[in-house]
Parts: structure tokens; sequence; C-alpha cells
């Protein structure tokens, strides 16, 4: 064989990179998966990051409260700043230090960064006789400082509810079904709520928008699946009661839109 | 869309083919070509790097095709002797004979008796035509190193192919060669 094999070379590669799925319909299919692969590979660096600028925190703090003589005593460190309750609210779980980019509780799940989000409001599992419906404010926001989130918590089917109960979040879904950020209520305590059959209450904070990539701040329209998380739920009905130590009361998803 | 989202997409859309069967030059198998590419791909993107620049990611991609095919190549043999234990057989088409067939395949068999260094040397040299000091860099090796792998690679495509139109010598590694002797 005396071809050159530089001609060879380039004649098996072109061969090759033909040879499977290029296609328009699966170029789709392959970009998309790799924007997801992408995604979840830094949402988990960045996750990583955090975690480890948190443990540096921690350690810090603990160095700091040995040099102090705190250490070993019973003497309780400086709470951080954080959102007090209203007065119809009462604290029940101190506040997570520093603001989260994606939920820890039940709701993690259902939503985390870089994953699909649930196809419809049907498919979520049983939100323990808990409703939950929010009042997002229209038009554009600015992802620098999103609106208040409102939302109101009901029991449903005639039982009677207590439950602690968090803050609504809503969970950020871009055009090809990923969670791509969060918008996090400022206050993550949880207030212990009561609820008559049929009866409601309303929870409001001030929110922050975190993307799951800093590098891909939130811009343009997204699907917003709105959420809060609650423990301790107890439901009676008629004598019996229906115990779940932690559920995500989830709302029909609605659009948001962020400026550019 | 923005970011390295839209540079991904277009790099795959624009490039995606051409650095697939630069990935099977690496290889020789189609499905370990795909892996390749996605494994470049999701390295380049996930670093948190600058990726705007089209023509410098795809440089990035193909460098990190090449230390992954030389540097991983064990690793990635023993799993695929093992992959399909334990994962779902993957619809990706196999090379058929539409694709590799005739001569084609004749050149796959034989980089295919290449070690991944030797390989990478040849795919570096006569597709890319890189010069000696070049491939040196580009897979961390020293000049010499790459003329011996070079050498080696001839040999045995000679054996495998027939007189292949080589060069014998190339400037650069007689400049090399001299330098060394004084």
């Amino acid at each position: 064989m005396t071809d050159d094999l530089r001609r060879a070379l380039a004649d098996l590669a072109d061969a090759a990179g033909t040879g499977a799925g290029w296609d328009p319909r699966a170029v789709d299919a392959r970009v998309s998966r790799l924007v997801q692969r992408v995604r979840r590979r830094r949402a988990a660096v960045t996750a990583t990051a955090s975690a480890t600028a948190l443990g540096t925190v921690g350690v810090l703090a603990v160095v700091a409260a040995a040099l102090s003589g705190h250490l070993g005593t019973t003497a309780p460190a400086d709470p951080p700043p954080a959102t007090g309750p209203t007065p119809s609210q009462p604290t029940t779980t101190e506040p997570t230090a520093g603001p989260p980019r994606a939920p820890a509780g039940p709701a993690a799940a259902l939503f985390a960064c870089g994953r699909p989000a649930p196809e419809s409001i049907h498919t979520l599992p049983d939100q323990g006789h808990l409703t939950v419906a929010p009042d997002l404010t229209t038009g554009t926001w600015d992802a620098s400082a999103p609106p208040d989130l409102a939302v109101t918590v009901g029991a449903t089917g005639g039982y009677r509810v207590t439950a602690e109960v968090g803050n609504g979040w809503l969970a950020l879904v871009d055009d090809s079904g990923v969670v791509v950020g969060f918008v996090v209520p400022d206050d993550r305590s949880a207030a212990p709520l009561a609820l008559e059959p049929d009866g409601t209450q309303e929870l409001t904070t001030t929110t922050t928008a975190a993307p799951c990539d800093a590098d891909e701040p939130l811009t343009g329209t997204y699907v917003a699946w709105p959420f809060v998380e609650a423990t301790e739920v107890v439901a009676e009905l008629a004598g019996s009661s229906d115990e779940q130590p932690a559920v995500a009361v989830v709302a029909n998803p609605q659009q948001v839109t962020f400026a550019g | 869309m923005q970011g390295w989202r839209s540079t991904l997409d277009r790099l795959v859309r624009e490039r995606g083919r051409a650095l697939v069967g630069y990935a099977y030059l690496l290889t020789g198998d189609t499905r370990e070509a795909e892996d390749l590419f996605q494994d470049a791909l999701l390295r380049v993107f996930s670093r948190g790097r600058p990726v705007d620049e089209i023509d410098s990611v795809e440089a990035y991609v193909r460098r990190t095709m090449l230390t992954t095919a030389v540097d991983g190549f064990r690793r990635r043999r023993r799993w695929a002797a093992v992959r399909h234990l334990v994962a779902v057989p993957e619809t990706a088409p196999e090379p058929g004979p539409d694709h590799v067939t005739g001569a084609r395949l004749a050149v796959r068999d034989a980089l295919a008796t290449l070690s991944p260094r030797e390989r990478a040397c040849v795919v570096l040299r006569h597709y890319d035509d890189l010069p000696l000091a070049d491939i040196a860099t580009t897979l961390d090796l020293s000049v010499g190193a790459v003329k011996r792998y070079l050498s080696d690679a001839h040999r045995r495509l000679r054996d495998q192919l027939g007189p292949l139109d080589l060069e014998p010598a190339s400037p650069e590694s007689t400049t090399v060669h001299l330098r060394r002797n004084r």
C-alpha cells in the first residue's frame, strides 16, 4: 500500500465521523444529554466547593472559639444574622447558615440541580393531606432582587393537620426540563401550623435567586415549581391519624421571567 | 442560550463529526471514540474556565482526547471488558461495512497494532501535521522519545500495509540529534 498515510488517516476519520447519529434529531438529543451531564458535574463541583468553604468556616469557628476560651464551655456562639420570625410564626428550627442553592429536606428528592424536574404534578407522591398555593408577583423579575414569595398552605380532604412548615421555594426549570436554579426563602425556619379541615395559612418571606451554576445567571423564562417542606406532619380524620415525618408539598408549576 | 451551553451546542453541531473521527483514530473503536469525545467535552466544560471561543475549545477538546487516550487507555480497556456486565446495552450503531471498509479496515487494523503513545504520535504527525517538537510538547515527551515511537510505529505500519510514502527523517529530528552529539 503506497497511499499517503495522511490521506488514509483523514479518510478513516471522515468515515468514522459520519458513521453514527448525526441527523438533526440525534444531534439535538446528544446536545441535550451533554448539557445535562455538564450541568450535573458543574453543580457537583460547585456543591463540593461550597461544602469545602463551609467546612473551612466551621474549622475557623472552632479555632476562634478555642482561642477565645469558649471551647468546652456551654457558652453559645453568636447566632448568625437571620430574618426573625413574625409574631404569628414562631420559630422552632434554627435557620440554616448561609444561602443554600438547593433544598436539603424532602424536596431534595424531587428538585436537584442538573436533574430533570417532575413531568407533572400528578407524578408526585402523597403530600400529607397538605396543599400549597403560591401568589407569584407578575411581570419580569430582577434576579438580584426577586420579589417576596407568598404561599398559602392548606389542609385537604377534611383532615385536621398539624406540621412544621417552612417558607415557600421555587425550583426553576429550563426549556430542557432540567433544574437550573432556585428562588430560595431568606427565612428558612419552620413554623408550627395547626390547620382545621379546609383551613389555610399564608407564609411570606423575602427571597434570593440562586442559579445552580454561578457562571450561568438566571435570565429569561423558566418553569417554576412552587413548594414548601413540611415535617412532623400529623393528619387526623374521624379518630384516625396519618403521620409522616417529612413531605414536600408542591403546587402546579407556573412561568416566571427574569430580566436579562 | 448563553455561555458554555451555546459553545457546547455549536461545538457538537459544527465540529462533532470531525472530533469523533479524530477520537476514532486514537481508539479504533466507534463506541470508545464516542466515549472519548463525550468524556473530553465533560472535562473541558465542567472545569468552569472560559469556553467562549469555539476554535480554542475545539483545540482543548482534541488535546484532552489525546491525553485521555494515552493515559487512560488501559483503564478504558479494562472497563470495556466488564462494561457489558454492569451497563445496559447502548444503542449507538457499531461501525458497519458502509463506513469502514476495504482499505480503511486495513488502516484501522494496522493502527490497532500500535501502542497508545505510538498511535498518538502517528495521528499528531501524519494527521495534524505537527513537527516533532510540538508532538513532544503535546504528549509531554522528549523529542527523542517521539522519534522512537514514530520509528517503531512506521515499522509496524509498513509490516501491515506495505511500503508507505513517509518522510524518513525530519529537519527537527536532525537538529536535535546534532545538538545531543555536541
